[in-house]
């Protein structure tokens, strides 16, 4: 069944407008840095969501539902960094690498290097398995949404987080 | 185990926070400005060139790999001015064989079997078959035009759904070349029914639209990655690899009937043409509203009018214009729909006398006479109110099959009324 958008001619095309800026404000934040954690790179995390936000402003005649805005977006997100191709990284000019913020103490250091190992590690698990320990673990969503944003079985979602937490224990061990 | 969740929740946390609120304006501007990209001008300069000033990366990185890329610096330039010159006809169209209003009469429909989307159709070089590509399920169907019953149905050996289908020219059985969703583009022998060559993608983003000349040994494919491949088609060999200079993603690609010019359209609004014979990037068009946002030109077609020097280009986009360049000059010649309230013009054909252009929307296809530049007819059948997806005009430039994203196949008679 194919719903046309609720709101049509110029009016509609502002309020349509009017509701993406919305979204973005409020989700788009961490959005981005949900695609950070998966592409490593803030740049490359900012054309993915670019490129989320504004089709999902063109698919909004298409799309009936509006309460699944935050989904649709989540989901174009994630699909948007595995898409990224690895030659097409692209480095934003003037872009400044993350600095640490300057807590001082070692304490901050220490946290900082056991970052870094985790990130790694998790950097050598498989793409899926990425995409859902950063869903659940970042963005704390449950096991069903999950399964609804990377359209997989909640079985397939509780499979792998195990699988993948037993795999990050074991080389996690080593490196520290 | 219990540890691990932790120290992975600390590790996403510390990692995000790197990401300060305020290190998000530039997007936030870049996305204000692709919603509204009339209203705010200034910005979507800006978007554009936060864009822009990134395709260097890709470029170098793809040059390790590609047979033959020419970053034409000179060109790109341009792009900056969009070239919107209401300067009429530029003298290099000639008369067309009868400049007679054109009108379209329904004949028949047919619809795919399950649950499809017609994504591409063809005719062949005799016009006695149909091909249509499922943008669903992944089949390619040969209709019979004279019986109305399905041939052969080709199915996509990597399962992958259909994104362009194109016959080569000439033959009694010619050869179909079938683009899909992995990046795969199939050579089909329609008289055996079995896949003669394939050829792959570099990355497997998947295939949006693939294309002959009228010298059948060359196949032009555009893909996800933003590059446009071009393939011979006797010896199946890559003979060059046009990479898109702003990375984005190619919507449509097409060939000058004698196949020494190649344009590709790209999601940005932006249109390359290639030398293919060079591999040299020739000229650059920029949509004059759509440039630099994201919603940008759909399909591009090149005129069979032949032309000394260049050809005319017709480019439809999501503002529902149709804008044609004569690529001899560089020139906006014509923009043939006023941007309105008809939706975006998804897909785009000229007949073959070159001056019959059908533009696809939703719900309906207007036909244009780019001779006299008037909209000859819109076709519209009653309670059809999907989104036309293909279009494909018959050898002598009837009928045209208009094919949509609810699976259907729409035959129209074109005809040229006497005065």
């Amino acid at each position: 069944v194919r719903q046309s958008s609720p709101v049509t001619g110029t009016q509609g095309h502002e309020a349509e407008a009017d509701l993406v800026a919305g979204l973005f404000r409020e989700h788009g934040l961490s959005l981005v840095r949900l695609a950070v954690l998966l592409t490593g790179d803030q740049a490359t995390a900012e054309d993915v969501v670019q490129d989320a936000f504004l089709g999902f402003h063109r698919a909004l005649p298409r799309l009936g539902d509006l309460d699944k805005a935050l989904s649709y977006l989540r989901a174009s997100v994630v699909n948007g960094c595995r898409s990224v191709h690895r030659g097409r990284r692209r480095v934003q000019p003037g872009h400044v690498e993350h600095d640490l913020p300057v807590v001082s103490a070692e304490a901050a250091v220490l946290a900082e290097q056991d970052r870094r190992a985790v990130l790694a590690a998790v950097a050598r698990l498989p793409v899926r398995a990425r995409e859902i320990l950063a869903l659940r673990y970042y963005l704390d969503l449950p096991y069903e949404e999950i399964a609804a944003t990377l359209g997989v079985s909640k079985g397939t979602v509780s499979s792998t987080i195990s699988r993948a937490l037993t795999a990050l224990g074991r080389d996690l061990k080593e490196d520290v | 185990v219990n540890r691990i969740e932790d120290r992975l929740r600390d590790a996403y946390t510390g990692e995000a926070a790197m990401v300060t609120p305020g290190s998000i304006d530039r997007l936030s501007e870049a996305i204000a400005a692709g919603l509204r990209p009339d209203r705010e001008v200034r910005q979507r300069r800006d978007a554009r060139s936060r864009r822009m000033s990134r395709v260097v990366a890709p470029i170098a990185a793809a040059a390790a790999v590609t047979v033959a890329i020419v970053l034409a610096t000179q060109v790109l330039p341009r792009l900056a001015d969009s070239q919107h010159s209401q300067a009429g006809a530029s003298g290099a169209l000639p008369k067309p064989p009868a400049a007679r209003p054109l009108t379209g009469t329904f004949i028949t429909s047919f619809k795919l079997p399950g649950n499809a989307r017609v994504a591409s159709m063809a005719f062949t070089p005799s016009g006695t078959i149909l091909a249509t590509g499922d943008g669903v399920a992944g089949r390619t169907y040969l209709w019979d035009l004279a019986t109305r019953k399905i041939t052969a149905t080709l199915t996509d050996p990597g399962g992958s759904a259909v994104a362009s289908v194109a016959f080569g020219p000439g033959s009694s059985t010619p050869v179909l070349a079938v683009g899909d969703g992995n990046g795969r583009t199939y050579l089909w022998d329609t008289a055996t029914r079995k896949v003669i060559a394939t050829f792959t993608d570099q990355g497997s983003k998947g295939v949006s639209s693939v294309a002959f000349g009228d010298n059948a040994t060359m196949l032009a494919t555009g893909d996800h990655n933003g590059r446009t491949y071009l393939w011979n088609v006797v010896t199946r060999q890559l003979t060059a690899i046009m990479v898109n200079p702003d990375g984005q993603p190619v919507t449509s690609v097409t060939l000058t009937p004698a196949g020494n010019q190649l344009a590709a359209s790209d999601d940005q609004g932006h249109i390359f043409v290639w030398n293919t014979a060079t591999g040299k990037l020739t000229e650059a068009f920029a949509d004059p509203r759509r440039a630099g946002t994201y919603a940008g030109v759909n399909s591009v077609a090149f005129s069979s009018v032949y032309a000394p020097r260049g050809a005319t280009l017709a480019a439809g986009d999501a503002d529902g214009c149709v804008y044609l360049w004569d690529t001899a000059t560089g020139k906006l010649t014509e923009t043939l729909v006023r941007p309105g309230s008809q939706g975006g013009v998804g897909v785009l054909a000229f007949g073959p006398d070159g001056f019959a252009l059908a533009a696809g929307r939703f719900g309906s296809t207007s036909l244009w006479d780019t001779f006299t530049r008037q909209r000859a007819a819109t076709l519209t059948d009653k309670g059809h109110n999907y989104r036309v997806d293909s279009l494909a005009f018959g050898p002598s430039g009837s009928p045209l099959a208009v094919g949509d994203d609810n699976g259907s196949v729409f035959l129209w008679r074109i005809t040229r009324l006497t005065p």
